[in-house]
């Protein structure tokens, strides 16, 4: 059996996580995840010069969602708005040493947490429209965000998602299990989840089909 | 290191030592099998039968078949498949409730796959099974309900008396099977009062070693076979007999029923006292379950705001050993089933404690676990997205 267990870097981030708060009056903020996954985060940012000059979060979680959310926002302090955008999850990995396959799903949300505060300052203070185009490619970047527990590698990379087509608001998606894959729920919920922040998908259509 | 304090019973409790003392002689010069004729072999199988003696005067069961099996989960699939083996999906009714434990829950979800006519009563808020939805899943087909007498996250005590007249009354030809595991440390077992075709049990729940469980079966076992192999001292069991486990486990049941009462009413004191000093101390905390009708050994709260892997680990840097329904903290990212069940939200679900105190349990131990809680609970409410 896999021995789970955090490395050091978690656990003194999750004893002590660094920019822990609310930004009042912020300059953008956003709040992903939901209570019903088991993690949220709310990231809130000031930007001088464009660069971000405070960031804080709060973290309804467990420990790695909270040392992601620590780590990310340290990461992100000091870079100008083009680096942060830059970020991915696995920075925050790196920088933390690592995390048990099954809890990196938490650095993506630290991860999408920090662009989606972003995405709303340039929208509310640049007055940036961020309109993206739906099609089956987008739809696939989106998926590159769930992430399968077991291994801690994209659903898409481990090539679970057999088939994928996307018409008028509609997702088809045919993804294959083991027989005994304990993480079958876990995944089409974040399947599930990660499609319906897409404005404009309207209804998702997920098979578990046998390869 | 600190002194651990350890209130995770309900996952596990340690072998006690006169336990220990009793299998010793098995695991070192008494090693040997249950080999007819010889001197030593005859030892041991007398050894094997003293023990199924013991556990038949201890649990009043003295007509029924003791079959070893490793754990409460073979004892359950063991009872389970060992009934549905041979029956046709199409006239077979199977039935346990949504809160059974997973060796019940998943071996049933096995055979609804193969086209067995499968039922899953409800529970109510407290996690008592809707006695409505078990009369209307009986019928002529019912070969087996399995129950769980203690629920293993909850406490629940189930109503047994009356969900056997319901059964019985309906249709005397199905199978009962009871899981006494969480049950043994405070609820009288008393085999011919409940009259259960079959009781099944966990060693290592009651101060036994692990790798051992057992079924207690009506005679004439109305199983089949489900391994096979050289059998040795039963047709259900075949290959080489855990001696000095079913030794440790024969005593561990008696221990258990011997001291149950003075047992269950120290668990009670201690849990009442958690439950008012949990409830005076922290706001916005629900208890899981019922108040009465609950195991003494049981508690479980869910604590608003804040996710239950988080809580668990700030209480074992302090070396206090408790578990929680969070998914975070499960194997499969999975919310809790059984808090589902009743009707918690995921926030509830997710941030759930179980605490289930033991022999060993002191009320000062009790002081020191809530003195560490009450700080750790309003921190990460401090830093929580929810308010």
């Amino acid at each position: 059996m896999a021995v789970i267990k955090y490395t050091k870097e978690v656990i003194e981030h999750f004893k002590n996580p660094k920019n822990v708060g609310e930004i009042e009056n912020p300059d953008g903020g956003a709040t992903v995840g939901s209570p019903a996954c088991g993690d949220q985060v709310t990231v809130s940012l000031k930007i001088k010069d464009n660069r971000i000059e405070d960031i804080k979060f709060l973290s309804y979680g467990c420990a790695s969602n909270i040392a992601t959310g620590s780590i990310v926002t340290e990461l992100a302090k000091g870079k100008s708005v083009d680096e942060a955008k830059k970020m991915t999850w696995k920075d925050a990995v790196d920088e933390l040493g690592g995390l048990p396959p099954v809890k990196v799903h938490c650095s993506v949300l630290a991860v999408d947490g920090l662009k989606a505060a972003i995405q709303d300052y340039e929208e509310k203070k640049l007055g940036i429209k961020h309109e993206r185009k739906i099609d089956e490619q987008s739809i696939i970047e989106k998926l590159k965000s769930v992430i399968y527990p077991k291994t801690g590698h994209n659903i898409i990379d481990e090539k679970l998602v057999k088939y994928l087509k996307y018409e008028n608001g509609k997702v088809e998606i045919e993804i294959s299990f083991d027989e005994t894959d304990v993480y079958k729920q876990n995944v089409l919920e974040e399947i599930d989840e990660h499609l319906h922040e897409i404005d404009g998908v309207e209804e998702i259509d997920v098979k578990v089909v046998e390869y | 290191m600190d002194k651990i304090i350890y209130l995770d019973h309900y996952r596990t409790t340690r072998t006690s030592p006169y336990v220990l003392e009793k299998m010793r002689p098995y695991l070192e010069e008494l090693f040997y099998m249950p080999v007819a004729f010889t001197q030593m072999g005859t030892d041991i199988a007398e050894a094997i039968e003293e023990a199924s003696e013991r556990i038949k005067k201890a649990l009043n069961a003295p007509n029924s078949e003791i079959i070893y099996t490793s754990g409460g989960t073979q004892a359950n699939n063991m009872v389970i498949h060992g009934i549905m083996r041979d029956q046709e999906p199409e006239q077979t009714g199977m039935i346990t409730s949504v809160i059974d434990h997973p060796s019940i829950n998943n071996a049933f979800d096995y055979y609804r796959k193969k086209g067995f006519e499968v039922k899953k009563v409800k529970v109510d808020e407290y996690g008592f099974w809707k006695t409505d939805q078990l009369e209307a899943a009986l019928n002529d087909n019912s070969k087996l309900v399995s129950i769980t007498l203690v629920n293993h996250t909850i406490g629940t005590i189930q109503r047994y008396n009356e969900l056997k007249k319901i059964i019985r009354e309906r249709n005397p030809k199905t199978l009962i099977h009871l899981d006494i595991s969480m049950a043994l440390m405070t609820q009288e077992i008393d085999f011919e009062a409940l009259d259960a075709d079959f009781l099944t049990l966990s060693s290592h729940k009651i101060y036994g070693p692990k790798g051992i469980g057992l079924i207690v079966s009506k005679r004439p076992v109305k199983l089949k076979p489900i391994f096979f192999g050289t059998v040795v001292t039963s047709p259900f069991s075949p290959g080489a007999e855990n001696v000095a486990a079913i030794v440790g486990l024969s005593y561990a049941i008696e221990e258990a029923v011997k001291n149950r009462i003075e047992h269950h009413n120290n668990m009670k004191t201690l849990q009442k006292y958690l439950m008012n000093q949990i409830e005076m101390k922290i706001d916005l905390v629900e208890l899981n379950g019922p108040v009465d009708e609950r195991a003494s050994d049981n508690i479980n709260y869910s604590f608003r705001h804040i996710e239950g892997e988080s809580i668990m680990m700030f209480l074992d840097f302090d070396s206090i050993v408790v578990a929680t329904g969070s998914a975070c903290a499960s194997s499969d990212l999975k919310v809790n089933y059984i808090l589902s069940a009743i009707g918690r939200d995921h926030e509830m679900a997710h941030g759930s404690l179980r605490i289930t105190p033991g022999i060993d349990t002191t009320k000062e131990d009790l002081d020191i676990f809530v003195e560490k809680l009450v700080p750790i609970v309003e921190r990460l409410r401090a830093q929580s997205t929810i308010r």
